[in-house]
């Protein structure tokens, strides 16, 4: 009895003890003196951890050199790790996390409806935040934001190149689009698919398929046989690379010989892995310049420090957008000469002149979107490699 | 430290405590406490908007949890797409806020609604099916909508892109900080919390637990399972529907990746961790949830396998959950009756309620109460019941015997409505009602005992026998959560029933004992104290002698005659020859699902044709 | 319509044979999911995730011994013997989780039962992801046969025909074993009536030992057979698969062994017909409402039996 009553006391002490230290836990921080604190928002874990855990190393050595140079307003760059899980409600959380932890501005985040929510926090706190992953056209046109901005392209843009690319260039006239119903590859379809009406309309090509595969499946048989029968010329896979290298393996079996063009997500070196470099080789690609191409001093910099660091290059152009994001926001803070999320975000958008970031000048649109972001056609080489194809 | 640490224990105590249904005085201190927790929580100096806003999605997820509790805690319906109600509220929120401007308070009880009212579309062709495969429809609904949202039907729900733009509610003052939010949300939580704590103590709350203890035995004393099924399914739902349109305010933003299987079965986790039934327990249980995943967030790639593993250990050591729902007493039940104003002044409508359906002036007219007329009825080819005819007198006790297999507890079946004979009818007082469904026929007067015992047993015994008076009131979800007069005055009565049956069968003792704690011979005693609150004019026993020891049995025969002396009919399946011969004015012989023969016991001893239908058999 | 023109048969033809496929990987989980619900009543929701685990060890077996085991063996002599040494670990992790897993939750009823099996679906998958990344794995094509021919004018792989093979040759096994064997006989009985098997004389934990072993073993090697097929793995590959064998098993009813071999079959067929001429994005739409119109009418799946309620 008396032992009983004990333990619980204990269990209750505890309880409470592990509560209070919670409590402390979340409450660390302000912004030091030593430091500028740079949040990322990025997918730690969930759906698209790897591309999370790539945009943590990307910014850490982008944060390293930026340190090695001599930091920022004569302060270090510290950065500040905040985990959506690839979910809108995690986001909203990350992103009061950073808010609460007071942190300058803040990369963030990968995928667009995740992005949302975070975007929306950020702006009724008035902290600058840069998404590096977030396509979607609607989240700078649709509304306003005074603090959002971004160093990935738009889907609309993309859709237009693949357009002009599909029709002018490889003179398709039968062309099929396949998505895979998340907000990303949906984008760029539906953009694709707009870009192309005013062809169609002239009577220069046609769309003849327009159709998603469901995500994490793995057999598109089906998929690729109705593809086959509508005899493409054409065929723009808007998804992920892991879809896509079996989309394509599964196609060539069914005997669909047409180019496959993949669009930012859907070709890296796992891609390769997965359709197998026979049937790999070839594929192209629609992309903003990868970190491979780009010959700039930042980018042999930081190209060396991840290699040397990680053992290994990012293998999707995205974490590299995240570091371009902690390179503009420097940037930014640099021109501005104060932590002012006002002051900075003005700074974005009118004064950026000279910085630069590992794929090139950052400069911003008034709405928030990167300035241009050129497209290029890359295509898988017969070793694997991506190289760039034309225009 | 000692007080604190006596509450603690007597909140952890085990439960389904073989002792009495739970002390609730402890919780009631928890309770308290943990209200000024969540009360005074956001103002703590140490608090800052991230975890008010963690306090926040603790409040969404136990608000879910409670929504997903009446479904799957009351009624134990398995089901794992729930968070399909959920995205119904949000998305009817988002879009008739973003498309028409209707503030969002408003649209709160639309949501509701809406949500409720596509659970009732939805589940009523499934209602039926059992356990699993209602489980697999419920995730199949939850996938169903959740690609439809994806899929932007009529361009309505802005495909894998979801809504933005959607307004703060406007409470006198707009809502923003993360600190109204938070009191907003509590605020609905509490008033939820409230209103199905009523609903736990009366009749429909009870009516839900029967479903999940026995459903056979619930159907049989009256309670219509398909109504109470789809209600709890409605309700659940609106409360989803609650949670959906604070969800997307507070969001502003919403798309179909919040509404995955994956938070269906994390809903589904949080009402079985923190208790089946429990509605501390449920939002204990969101808090464990929502809050350590958040603690575990640095150690990113191992959370949720610790996560994984919690659940398991949690499993393992508490399958009850953290804070079981502990039964309420007798005197706690009356208590909640006793509000400010007792009316006790209802004798009119109380006698005319208790007698529904009842002909008292049903004087032994000759006519028969019961009459079997030619039933048959078969399963896949074999015949169970053939041409059986038989009638049970007014006021006596008739007896079914013959050797297994014969068809009894089939004829019971089919009197009962739990099967439908393919041929005949049954009449009762000269009416049909073998197209009845079991809970009419017990409102009608036939109530029944089984022959596996079917008792309640994570119920109180004062429960257990309540349930034979579910079919002699009517007051539903509404009246209950309003604690109307008449709903009052309804269960008081109820409970002065129940009691009575209670101490007929000589049970007072243990009226707040766990019904699973009660000895065998008790729960056949149980079962026969419920099926007489069901206030029948014809009692149904199925092998009611069966385990009892001999002292037990002559008990029992002494119960059946004053039974009987009171007026009502008895009608029941024996092995105990001895009981028959005691007890019975009647007795009908079957074999193969025929009658053989009819008469007084002591003629059926000599009758050829019984005696070769027992023969082999010990005939005692 | 679809039948006008002698391409379009042979479309349709391919793209039931495409459905086969899918539907055979769904029939070789969904049997695993039957066995162990047949017997213990219990939706074991780590089986998808054990699935996965065949996977990945099989990737590991095949990669991480730079191709020892196929150099050694020969390419068919290696695969064989890795799908051994797959099937026998996957047995071994089914037969603990059920031993760390259920056993102890038994008692406390089928709904601690679902969440506990739930906890071990997440743990065993995070735990894959920790092992072996959240990247998605290749098989190296030096590991994978790809020879690539017409049968009947459909285009196929050797890899399709012999996975096909296989799988239907598993099914058959099983099958065998269950409704022919003395063993097998015991596992029906268990299945039926728990109680009453014990008191035949059956000894009800060897029984359980033997679905908990064979039903995840046969999942690690469909796990296998599947990185082989589509050369790509990933850690939460388990859950799609699970949920789907188990629509396929619930399809046939549950509990059956031929109706979740039939019910997955059709789901694969179904799936295959429905993205190849109605709408990829609404697919698993009208999968779920052709699942629940089934189950409307047929409340016990194809091929369950309606069972008398027991009273």
């Amino acid at each position: 009895m008396r032992m009983t009553t004990k333990k619980a006391g204990l269990v209750l002490g505890i309880c409470c003890v592990a509560l209070f230290l919670a409590l402390l836990a979340g409450c660390g921080g302000g912004q030091s003196g030593k430091t500028v604190k740079i949040a990322l928002q990025a997918p730690i874990t969930g759906d698209y951890a790897y591309e999370g855990q790539m945009a943590k190393q990307s910014v850490e050595v982008a944060a390293e050199l930026i340190n090695k140079a001599g930091g920022l307003l004569g302060k270090q760059v510290e950065i500040l790790i905040v985990d959506d899980a690839s979910n809108p409600k995690d986001s909203a959380l990350a992103a009061q996390k950073a808010v609460s932890q007071k942190a300058a501005a803040v990369i963030g985040s990968y995928g667009s409806s995740v992005t949302e929510p975070a975007a929306d926090i950020y702006e009724k706190n008035k902290i600058v935040s840069v998404g590096y992953g977030c396509t979607a056209v609607r989240l700078t046109m649709d509304r306003e934001r005074k603090y959002f901005f971004r160093t990935c392209g738009r889907d609309d843009a993309q859709g237009l190149f693949f357009g002009k690319y599909a029709v002018e260039t490889m003179g398709a006239k039968r062309i099929a689009i396949m998505h895979d119903n998340s907000t990303f590859a949906k984008g760029v379809a539906d953009e694709a698919m707009k870009a192309l009406e005013p062809y169609v309309a002239q009577g220069k090509t046609e769309v003849v398929y327009f159709d998603a595969v469901t995500p994490k499946e793995k057999d598109f048989s089906a998929a690729v046989t109705k593809l086959r029968e509508t005899k493409p010329d054409v065929w723009y896979f808007t998804g992920y690379y892991p879809e896509a290298g079996l989309l394509i393996r599964q196609a060539r079996d069914a005997g669909l010989d047409c180019p496959f063009i993949g669009g930012n997500a859907a070709i890296n070196d796992d891609f390769v892995k997965i359709a197998g470099l026979d049937v790999a080789a070839g594929a192209l690609m629609t992309q903003e310049p990868l970190v491979t191409d780009v010959t700039t001093d930042i980018a042999s910099q930081f190209k060396a420090l991840y290699a040397e660091k990680f053992k290994e290059l990012p293998s999707s152009p995205w974490p590299v957008y995240a570091a371009d994001a902690l390179y503009a926001i420097a940037g930014a803070i640099d021109k501005a000469g104060k932590l002012d999320s006002d002051a900075i975000a003005e700074a974005m958008r009118g004064r950026m002149e000279g910085v630069q970031g590992v794929t090139g000048a950052l400069l911003f649109t008034d709405r928030g979107d990167r300035r241009d972001v050129p497209y290029k056609m890359y295509k898988v080489d017969p070793e694997g490699k991506l190289v760039v194809a034309g225009l | 430290m000692n007080i604190s640490s006596g509450i603690l224990r007597r909140i952890l105590q085990a439960p389904g405590d073989p002792g009495k249904g739970g002390d609730t005085r402890g919780r009631r201190i928890i309770g308290i406490v943990a209200a000024a927790f969540f009360m005074f929580f956001p103002l703590l100096p140490f608090v800052d908007n991230y975890w008010i806003d963690v306090g926040f999605y603790v409040g969404i997820y136990a608000l879910l949890g409670l929504s997903l509790n009446i479904v799957l805690g009351e009624v134990g319906l398995f089901d794992l797409g729930h968070t399909a109600f959920y995205a119904i509220g949000a998305y009817v929120t988002a879009i008739l806020n973003t498309r028409f401007q209707i503030p969002i308070l408003f649209l709160l009880p639309v949501s509701a609604v809406a949500a409720g009212l596509f659970a009732w579309l939805v589940t009523t062709p499934v209602i039926h099916l059992k356990g699993d495969y209602l489980c697999i429809v419920t995730i199949g609904i939850g996938e169903i909508v959740r690609l439809s949202m994806i899929n932007n039907p009529l361009g309505l729900t802005g495909g894998p892109n979801g809504i933005n733009g959607i307004d703060n509610p406007r409470f006198f003052v707009p809502i923003l900080s993360s600190r109204q939010f938070y009191y907003l949300l509590w605020a609905i939580i509490g008033i939820s919390a409230f209103l199905l704590t009523r609903l736990q103590r009366s009749r429909v709350g009870r009516a839900w637990n029967y479903i999940r203890e026995d459903e056979t035995a619930a159907k049989a004393l009256g309670v219509n399972v398909r109504h109470y099924k789809l209600s709890a399914f409605v309700l659940g739902a609106a409360l989803a529907g609650v949670a959906g349109n604070i969800y997307a305010s507070k969001q502003m933003s919403i798309s179909p990746e919040s509404f995955t299987f994956m938070e269906s079965s994390l809903l589904f986790c949080i009402v079985l961790l923190g208790g089946l039934g429990s509605i501390p327990g449920t939002v204990l249980g969101a808090l464990v949830v929502t809050v350590f995943p958040e603690l575990f967030r640095p150690f990113a790639k191992y959370r949720l396998m610790f996560f994984g593993l919690a659940l398991l250990l949690m499993m393992i050591f508490k399958p009850a959950g953290i804070l079981p729902r502990l039964r309420d007493s007798g005197d706690r039940l009356r208590k909640t009756l006793e509000g400010k104003k007792t009316r006790k002044s209802h004798p009119e409508s109380g006698s005319a309620q208790t007698s529904a359906g009842l002909p008292e002036s049903a004087q032994a007219n000759g006519k028969p109460l019961l009459r079997l007329e030619d039933l048959d009825l078969s399963f896949g080819g074999v015949t169970a019941v053939s041409g059986m005819e038989l009638e049970v007198a007014k006021g006596g006790i008739t007896a079914l015997i013959g050797p297994n297999g014969a068809g009894k507890t089939t004829v019971f079946n089919i009197i009962t409505g739990i099967y439908k004979p393919m041929n005949g009818r049954v009449l009762l007082r000269g009416e049909d009602i073998s197209s009845k469904l079991p809970h009419q026929i017990a409102k009608a007067g036939v109530a029944r005992t089984f022959q596996n015992i079917r008792i309640f047993p994570s119920l109180t015994c004062l429960e257990n026998v309540l349930c034979g008076q579910h079919s002699r009131g009517r007051a539903g979800l509404a009246a209950s959560m309003l604690r109307v007069p008449g709903q009052r005055d309804e269960e008081s009565r109820m409970l002065e029933k129940a009691q009575a049956c209670l101490a007929r069968v000589g049970l007072s003792d243990s009226a707040d004992s766990l019904a699973a704690a009660l000895p065998y011979g008790k729960r056949r005693y149980l079962e026969i104290a419920r099926a007489l609150a069901a206030e029948p004019e014809l009692i149904v026993l199925d092998e009611p002698s069966s385990g009892l020891n001999d002292a037990e049995t002559t008990e029992l025969s002494v119960l059946l005659k004053s039974l009987v002396e009171e007026g009502l009919s008895v009608f029941l399946i024996e092995h105990d020859m001895n009981l028959v011969d005691m007890v019975s004015d009647h007795v009908v012989v079957m074999q193969s699902g025929k009658k053989i023969a009819e008469g007084p016991m002591c003629e059926m001893r000599r009758n050829p044709k019984v005696i070769e239908a027992y023969l082999g058999s010990e005939e005692d | 319509m679809f039948f006008d023109k002698g391409r379009k048969v042979s479309t349709f033809i391919e793209q039931l044979v495409n459905g086969l496929t899918v539907g055979s990987f769904y029939a070789l989980v969904a049997l695993g999911y039957s066995m162990v619900y047949g017997v213990m009543k219990l939706i074991n929701f780590a089986h998808g995730d054990l699935f996965a685990l065949g996977a990945y060890l099989g990737y590991s077996l095949l990669t991480g011994a730079t191709g020892k085991i196929t150099a050694s063996m020969g390419l068919w002599g290696g695969m064989a013997f890795t799908a051994f040494l797959v099937a026998l670990s996957v047995a071994l992790a089914g037969v603990l989780v059920e031993r760390i897993a259920y056993r102890p939750v038994y008692p406390s009823g089928r709904l601690s039962l679902v969440v506990s099996a739930l906890g071990m679906a997440i743990f065993i998958q995070n735990a894959v992801m920790a092992i072996w990344g959240s990247r998605p794995r290749a098989f190296p094509a030096s590991v994978v046969p790809s020879l690539r021919f017409s049968l009947f004018g459909i285009p196929v792989t050797l890899l399709q025909v012999t996975i096909l093979g296989i799988s239907f040759a598993l099914m058959l096994a099983i099958w065998l074993i269950v409704e022919k064997s003395s063993f097998g006989a015991a596992v029906r009985a268990a299945a039926l009536d728990r109680e009453t098997a014990t008191l035949l004389g059956i000894d009800v934990r060897k029984v359980i030992f033997f679905v908990f072993a064979l039903g995840p073993g046969l999942g690690g090697v469909a796990g296998l057979m599947n990185g082989l097929y589509y050369r790509a793995i990933s850690f939460n590959m388990g859950w799609n698969y699970g949920l789907k064998a188990f629509t396929a098993t619930i399809l046939g009813g549950i509990g059956n062994i031929p109706g979740a071999m039939l019910g997955g079959l059709i789901l694969g067929v179904v799936e295959s017909l429905l993205a190849g001429y109605v709408s990829g994005a609404w697919k698993d739409v009208f999968v779920f409402i052709l699942l629940i119109a089934i189950l409307i009418f047929r409340p016990r799946g194809l091929l369950g039996e309606k069972t008398a309620e027991k009273v």
